[in-house]
């Protein structure tokens, strides 16, 4: 509990030192893309503080990359 | 004009958008997984006892303040940092030669062909295709190009010829099966430097060698997934978006090895298609359909 209040206290810090000049000059498309990374942001951390399972991107990675590495493997080991 | 932006003038705007974003994902994912090494290497070798988190969540600190301030900076930061690289590169060198042993290299020239071709893929899938993401700011924000040019080859060899010489240290101190064996074969050469009882145990000044050229490849590896996802969402500042990222990037850094078993094989198998993806056949993908462009 005390993490995710944390992470939400820095998600604040941070909304407050990036969103007046975005409002100031009026750039709403950034402040969209501002909003989803940090709402991902604040999301995965949180997930991270209550110890569930996040999926891994390298994972994905070796599953894709499996039958070409072992053709590789296959010819120079 | 930017990686990026080549790509998605070259290949079309919403092909080009989508590979832009893989490559986005790449640097990014790679910046994580160089936090993860440093990480790794603190709490293995100088502070076992440190949790992850704060070692991982000061050095993004860093490179967030890093890229922050900008280009500018970056490089004034490396011109600052090569100097000091090099004297501490020169005296490591100077102190381990005494205890080179020519015999180590032997049996010379046994090896067969199959895995001498993978060991060079091994060794330029380090030193040369990663430096992919470079292009990200490299024509852009040149004055000189020829000079600028120039640079990209001599920093390559050079960078290439600095890794040689770490691995001909090793083998020829450590021998090529303890070599094998280390996650960290430099730092416990190392370890080994021991001068008349007199210059002993400086290996962490000698891993800050390590720190600074790690620290500027993963401010290289952020800065470029940060400017590459602002030119993908044509955003005009991309400078909102580096304290989300690197919120996320501590998240990513933390999970992206469970246990150092991963981290070898992802370095071993995976990592070498996945840099030649980008470092070497995107460029190639990229001139080919230019040539072929020009022509219809």
């Amino acid at each position: 509990m005390i993490k995710s209040i944390g992470i939400l206290l820095i998600a604040a810090a941070i909304l407050w030192i990036e969103v007046p000049p975005l409002l100031e000059k009026k750039y709403k498309k950034e402040l969209l893309v501002f909003s989803i990374l940090l709402a991902i942001g604040v999301g995965l951390s949180i997930t991270l503080g209550f110890e569930k399972p996040i999926p891994n991107p390298l994972d994905l990675l070796t599953i894709i990359f499996k039958p070409l590495d072992d053709v590789i493997s296959h010819l120079l080991k | 004009m930017s990686l990026v932006e080549v790509s998605e003038q070259v290949l079309g705007k919403w092909f080009g958008k989508l590979l832009s974003f893989t490559f986005f994902l790449f640097s990014f994912i790679t910046a994580g997984e160089l936090v993860y090494i440093v990480s790794n290497f603190l709490r293995t070798e100088v502070m076992p006892e440190t949790h992850a988190y704060p070692i991982n969540i000061l050095f993004i600190l860093v490179i967030v303040y890093g890229s922050y301030l900008g280009l500018e900076t970056i490089a004034r930061t490396g011109e600052l940092l090569f100097p000091i690289f090099v004297l501490l590169f020169t005296i490591f060198v100077i102190l381990i030669s005494p205890q080179i042993d020519a015999k180590q290299f032997q049996p010379i020239l046994e090896t067969q062909l199959k895995p001498l071709v993978y060991s060079v893929l091994i060794f330029s899938s380090t030193f040369s295709l990663p430096l992919v993401v470079m292009l990200m700011l490299f024509p852009v924000s040149i004055n000189d190009k020829k000079v600028a040019q120039n640079a990209f080859y001599i920093g390559t060899i050079l960078g290439g010829f600095v890794l040689l010489i770490i691995v001909s240290l090793s083998i020829s101190v450590l021998g090529a099966d303890e070599t094998s064996v280390r996650s960290f074969p430099s730092y416990a050469l190392a370890q080994g430097i021991s001068l008349g009882n007199f210059i002993d145990r400086i290996e962490i000044i000698m891993a800050s060698m390590w720190f600074i050229t790690i620290f500027i490849k993963t401010l290289f590896y952020f800065y470029a997934a940060v400017i590459g996802l602002g030119q993908i969402l044509k955003v005009k500042d991309h400078r909102s978006l580096i304290l989300p990222l690197g919120m996320i990037l501590v998240v990513v850094s933390l999970i992206i090895h469970p246990s150092v078993v991963h981290s070898n094989e992802y370095n071993k198998d995976t990592w070498i298609l996945y840099v030649s993806v980008y470092g070497l056949f995107l460029p190639l993908l990229l001139m080919m359909v230019n040539k072929i462009r020009k022509v219809f």
